[in-house]
């Protein structure tokens, strides 16, 4: 609802807006802010956390590094783990996160923890910039970018080892691409670029929870679009599928091999998990340390951010009652299993039925909720400088011999200077909770590095890190999918590759890389040569027919002397980056198409000043 | 996007927004280096030399404590037994080899990786364990929870 303005008070943006419409301040803002959640991490890269998942996540970007890096091959295959698995091909590997790419220039952990920081960084100024989306301007706007960038539940996916869930600091960006792309299909392919990236982050949960809060958002925006004739009503739903398709279009390179992973192994969840409102309501605003995966707390945002955010519904304000409703929705499904509940209905559909965890979404009640607060400080701002610019006021002001433009000027900083207090107030309430979450993470020493030839150990998957570290494959491991592994697969062999028939002849090794075995053969009569790696339909031979010997890697070659290669080459990775490839290019060259055509400009948002 | 800024014309407004950049860029930089500054952990040696030191240690030594560790496997693997299935129960086992092992480390003042890579050695090279016999140098097919 927009307030009644006095005669003679202007309807300019609110002070605070000046400040925080200075893009370099603002991003000087969000590096502070950030580097101070992050500087237990920041301060001292080199340590990786307790938890399993933390190894875990560490073996996997450890393997990338070295593929990427010491191989300078694309990490599609990883030996590492397993006795060989997918890489690419695992949907919770981050091997071509766009921010793996840091790690190539200052070092593997350092790098991860610049592109933790990034994402922190950019879920600020996503947040910032979804909630001006809902007329949200300056201090209102800040505030939202501030709680839900460093909600409780990003502390947590410290605590859980599972920074993959940082992807999730996009969340605003895709969802800003959404409404946004209503008026703009640029605006939409930059929510799908935002998208993309989540999915290329290893988001194995977050994707399809972003995809689930895009569905239900495509419902909302429907609805409007039939009652207040603002956009066509197929709009909506041509912007999901366009992103959708952009989405798949930039990620087809990952895309492709997690699908067939996913396809031909799903990731089977029969758990039924349910939670009540109480313990959603604990989860996101009791300040409680108790911990736990779905703990009170674990998504905190702070009392003072719901308090601000029923403020603004109190005052009938329509874009809040809008993330309301938004929220609402997300927070039945986030109930998981009830008796009328939305989130069984997902068992019927492919790949979603496999998802777990439903409490995840607090993720994204977290970001309404702050976005609701940021409103109802802005409307506080605005209200507070127009009273004092009233005219009763500007007498009071002439009164004191103050001039009234000065007047204005001192009244709209005393309301900004208010709004900037009252917000950081709020803020500090969520953000210093969960820094000290953050702080208080159990951390160890990553694991020392070592070079030597490759070859298979029992590895510990609780220590998964460990392994790649020192060029070794633990073949005790862990995977949410049911990739196959052999049970041939042996810790103590005296070399890595062998024949099945020992007297046949003699193999030894010339090179070796995670996706390229050089052999030198020599054979008295035909005889199979058996890799200690799981098989995998990418591998292929130059010499003999590719086999497989009781799951493992194997190729029959005829007698002779000869030097053997085995290539691992996937199809569907190469067909991946030539969509990918296209895609890019589409999306690069298509400023220079809109130079000449021009998108129609965006409804202005009711509430806006 | 930018909103406004001061009520400045445009050029100011631009010539504002550019220089303001080099605030962040400044503070990026900062903390590049603060995260740079601290070195990473030294590599290990892993190479086997010729007076039979590997990681720093004897085999003397390594054998020793790979025989710390072998000690304790029948009674991890009759901890296990809670378990139905073979790969919980392979899983489990190691639950309580990786406890013991970084127990192990702090004790001898050892970092975890060497006493791992000991361990590794010891399955490899088919020490002796307890019953004199190696330990089972075989791990079971992945079987992810459903649960």
């Amino acid at each position: 609802m927009t307030t009644t303005r006095p005669p003679g008070v202007t309807a300019a943006a609110p002070a605070s807006e000046a400040w925080f419409a200075i893009v370099g301040l603002r991003l000087l803002l969000w590096l502070g802010v950030a580097a101070w959640w992050l500087w237990p991490w920041l301060s001292d890269p080199w340590k990786v956390g307790v938890s399993q998942d933390a190894a875990y996540f560490l073996h996997h970007a450890e393997a990338a590094w070295r593929t990427w890096v010491q191989y300078r091959e694309l990490p599609v295959w990883e030996p590492w783990f397993c006795g060989g698995i997918p890489g690419l091909g695992n949907i919770q590997n981050n091997a071509i996160s766009p921010t793996f790419a840091l790690t190539f220039s200052f070092g593997l952990m350092p790098g991860i923890r610049l592109g933790w920081l990034l994402y922190v960084v950019a879920g600020m100024e996503g947040s910032y910039q979804y909630a001006r989306h809902f007329g949200v301007r300056g201090a209102g706007a800040a505030l939202a970018g501030v709680v839900f960038a460093l909600s409780g539940r990003f502390a947590q996916s410290f605590y859980d080892g599972q920074p993959v869930f940082l992807g999730f600091e996009l969340a605003p960006w895709v969802l800003l691409g959404q409404v946004a792309g209503l008026h703009s299909w640029r605006a939409a392919a930059g929510g799908a670029v935002a998208m993309a990236i989540v999915f290329l982050e290893g988001g194995a949960v977050a994707t399809p929870l972003l995809g689930l809060a895009l569905a239900v958002g495509m419902i909302g925006h429907t609805v409007d679009a039939l009652v207040r004739r603002n956009v066509a009503w197929w709009r909506p739903l041509g912007v999901l599928v366009f992103m959708a398709l952009v989405t798949a279009g930039l990620s087809a390179l990952r895309l492709l091999p997690v699908a067939e992973t996913v396809l031909t192994r799903p990731r089977l969840w029969e758990g039924r998990e349910s939670y009540d409102i109480a313990h959603l309501w604990a989860m996101l605003f009791e300040p409680s340390t108790l911990g736990g995966y779905e703990g009170p707390g674990t998504s905190y945002i702070g009392v003072l951010t719901a308090v601000a955010c029923l403020t603004a519904l109190v005052r009938a304000d329509g874009p809040a009652w809008r993330l309301a409703a938004w929220a609402g929705a997300l927070g039945w499904l986030a109930m998981g299993s009830q008796k009328f509940g939305a989130w069984d209905a997902l068992q019927y559909l492919p790949v979603l039925k496999n998802l777990r965890c439903p409490f995840r979404l607090t993720f994204l009640l977290g970001l309404f909720t702050a976005i609701g607060a940021g409103r109802a400080l802005w409307l506080c701002e605005r209200d507070l400088r127009d009273r004092l610019q009233a005219p009763l006021s500007l007498r009071a002001w002439r009164r004191l011999r103050v001039p009234s433009q000065g007047a204005r000027a001192i009244a709209a900083g005393a309301a900004a200077t208010v709004a900037v207090g009252l917000g950081f107030v709020v803020a500090r309430q969520s953000a210093q909770f969960n820094a000290a979450r953050v702080a208080a993470v159990p951390t160890k020493a990553t694991s020392r590095w070592a070079d030597q030839p490759f070859r298979q150990s029992l590895g510990n998957r609780w220590h998964a890190h460990v392994w790649p570290a020192v060029h070794l494959g633990s073949l005790g491991c862990f995977e949410e999918q049911p990739f196959p592994t052999s049970p041939a697969l042996r810790a103590d062999l005296a070399a890595e590759e062998y024949l099945a028939d020992a007297d046949a002849g003699h193999v030894e090794r010339r090179s070796w890389s995670p996706h390229r075995i050089e052999l030198a053969v020599d054979l008295k009569r035909p005889a199979t040569l058996i890799v200690n790696q799981n098989d995998h339909r990418g591998w292929g031979s130059d010499v003999g027919a590719k086999v497989k010997h009781q799951g493992l890697l194997a190729v029959q070659l005829p007698a002779g002397r000869r030097i053997v290669t085995l290539r691992h080459r996937d199809p569907l990775v190469f067909a991946g980056l030539g969509i990918t490839a296209l895609t890019t290019l589409g999306l690069l060259a298509w400023p220079l198409r809109g130079r000449r055509r021009r998108d129609p400009v965006p409804a202005a948002v009711p509430g806006d000043a | 996007m930018t909103g406004r800024v001061f009520g400045l014309p445009m050029r100011a407004k631009m010539c504002v927004q550019a220089l303001s950049l080099l605030l962040p860029a400044l503070a990026v930089a900062a903390i590049v280096r603060k995260v740079l500054d601290v070195p990473p952990p030294t590599p290990l040696d892993v190479h086997l030399q010729p007076d039979g030191q590997r990681l720093g240690l004897t085999e003397a030594r390594r054998r020793e404590l790979f025989a710390q560790i072998a000690d304790h496997d029948a009674e991890w693997w009759q901890r296990t037994e809670r378990f139905a299935d073979a790969w919980s129960r392979h899983d489990d086992y190691h639950v309580h080899l990786g406890r013991f092992v970084t127990e192990l480390a702090v004790e001898h003042g050892l970092d975890e990786t060497t006493l791992f890579l000991v361990y590794d050695e010891g399955v490899h090279r088919q020490w002796p364990g307890t019953a004199g016999r190696p330990l089972t140098p075989t791990w079971v097919v992945l079987k992810p929870r459903t649960q």
